[in-house]
């Protein structure tokens, strides 16, 4: 069997060799991409190519007041939170009344389950769950569709909307919306429009409980504003998204991630 | 003024480091830190040939392997910002690698097997190869493809990690993100289906 392996396994490097592209070819791809990358100013908001000394000098002065200012931020979240808190960065820098856990025990053991069903009854072919108001929404692959094996692992978003009258202390929960999806797929639909009108998420997970999430979002009601962010969270911990203040309310959305572990029947 | 100092010796650290010992590490942080374009270039110039080798067994397409490429070129240097030195940068450029050929091959719905005869046309001889053998490597690698097109995307880019570009059952389960159980399974699967087809079209004899 494991001759069969090693001769399998020849087979296919040759092959992947005879199939390789040419250095020129590769050259070409590599000079295409530094193209593109020299042509915009690149979403990694990193800045142009410059030989001159002082640049340098400019940037590493950034880089190194940034870190400064990142530890002293660390230092003061640090002394302001609690021992078992000490990750829980995004909560201790939001308004004490904003509630620091907006996603509870319950609702990610609701939300394996449905991931587990829907697992168990559509297998690779479930894309996303989203939940507003009683309302859920489930989105599978058309019958005729070829789908690809999912190994990725489901995720639960949570977004909530508050509001408070100008003056008042006390934020209200104007909607909230769960959505189920797997992490790593890109999401872009039209949830339910009381709530949102366009919600475009993607979630990464980066180990250690630490997620790159992507999240734009088309509010209607109560006010009508879109954002677009991106994000790199812990696990359960909620984030501010959008902030907004008008002369009547406050408004915020926060948002909350987790991975959630599922069985397969 | 000391701190002018300190920051010119910064700065020259880096362009030293840069430039006589670049690990994969030092570049990602002197793109991050600088910008600068020659990082990236010499990235991509240790990479570009791997990224390629493992995108082309899971889309089949010479075509669609190249245009791929680009695009997790470009990716990566969009993602920088997120990587974090805790994990091994091949690893990580892997993972991007494979993300971008799922969202295509999902995006597409692409079936490999149809761009196979066009593929088998495309190739040419090695430059030295007799005739015979140019046409013997030729069947073999449209029987090799058929038989990779036949395995599904995911066991497809479990067997091009392990088997092709020689990643441990360990780093491929990173870069695919799922467990190393599931690198196992796949492994097993994708050598059991490729044993049985290359068996049937007479490449396999034992």
């Amino acid at each position: 069997m494991k001759q069969n392996h090693a001769q399998i396994d020849t087979l296919l490097r040759d092959w992947s060799k005879r199939n390789a592209a040419a250095p020129e070819q590769l050259g070409r791809l590599q000079q295409a991409a530094r193209e593109i990358i020299a042509a915009q100013p690149m979403a990694h908001k990193h800045p142009r190519q410059d030989h001159q000394a002082w640049r340098w000098c400019r940037y590493v002065l950034a880089g190194a007041a940034s870190l400064a200012a990142a530890l002293l931020i660390a230092i003061n979240v640090r002394t302001a939170a609690r021992p078992d808190r000490a990750k829980d960065i995004s909560c201790s820098l939001m308004d004490e009344r904003i509630p620091s856990r907006i996603l509870a025990d319950a609702d990610i053991q609701s939300s394996a389950v449905l991931a587990s069903a829907m697992q168990a009854l559509f297998a690779h072919e479930w894309r996303w769950v989203a939940q507003s108001g009683g309302n859920i929404e489930i989105s599978v692959a058309a019958p005729n569709e070829v789908v690809r094996e999912n190994s990725a692992r489901p995720v639960m978003v949570r977004l909530i909307m508050m509001t408070r009258p100008r003056g008042d202390e006390e934020w209200r929960t104007t909607w909230e919306t769960d959505v189920l999806m797997h992490s790593e797929d890109f999401l872009d639909f039209q949830p339910d429009p009381a709530f949102a009108n366009h919600l475009q998420l993607w979630v990464y997970p980066l180990g250690d409980g630490k997620l790159a999430v992507d999240t734009g979002i088309e509010i209607e009601t109560p006010i009508r504003v879109a954002t677009q962010i991106q994000n790199l969270i812990c696990e359960r911990n909620p984030v501010e998204i959008l902030a907004l203040s008008t002369d009547a309310a406050d408004y915020r959305v926060m948002q909350a991630v987790v991975m959630l572990d599922v069985w397969e029947g | 003024m000391p701190e002018a100092k300190i920051f010119s010796r910064i700065a020259s650290h880096y362009i030293k480091t840069i430039m006589t010992a670049p690990t994969d590490e030092q570049l990602v942080e002197g793109f991050k830190v600088t910008g600068d374009i020659r990082c990236f270039d010499a990235l991509a110039e240790r990479y570009v040939a791997r990224i390629r080798a493992m995108i082309y067994p899971i889309v089949l397409n010479h075509a669609d392997a190249d245009d791929l490429t680009q695009e997790t070129l470009l990716r990566i240097v969009r993602f920088l910002p997120r990587f974090q030195v805790k994990s091994k940068f091949s690893t990580w450029l892997y993972r991007i690698a494979l993300n971008t050929t799922f969202d295509f091959l999902r995006g597409n719905h692409r079936r490999p097997s149809i761009a196979l005869a066009d593929e088998a046309i495309e190739g040419l001889p090695a430059a030295g190869a007799s005739p015979f053998d140019a046409l013997h490597d030729r069947d073999r690698d449209r029987l090799i493809a058929e038989a990779m097109a036949s395995l599904s995307p995911c066991l497809r880019a479990a067997i091009t990690m392990v088997a092709i570009q020689g990643m441990s059952p360990g780093e491929a389960a990173e870069a695919a993100g799922c467990l190393k159980a599931t690198i196992y399974r796949r492994l097993h699967d994708a050598r059991r289906r490729l044993r049985k087809s290359l068996k049937q079209s007479g490449i396999l004899w034992s």
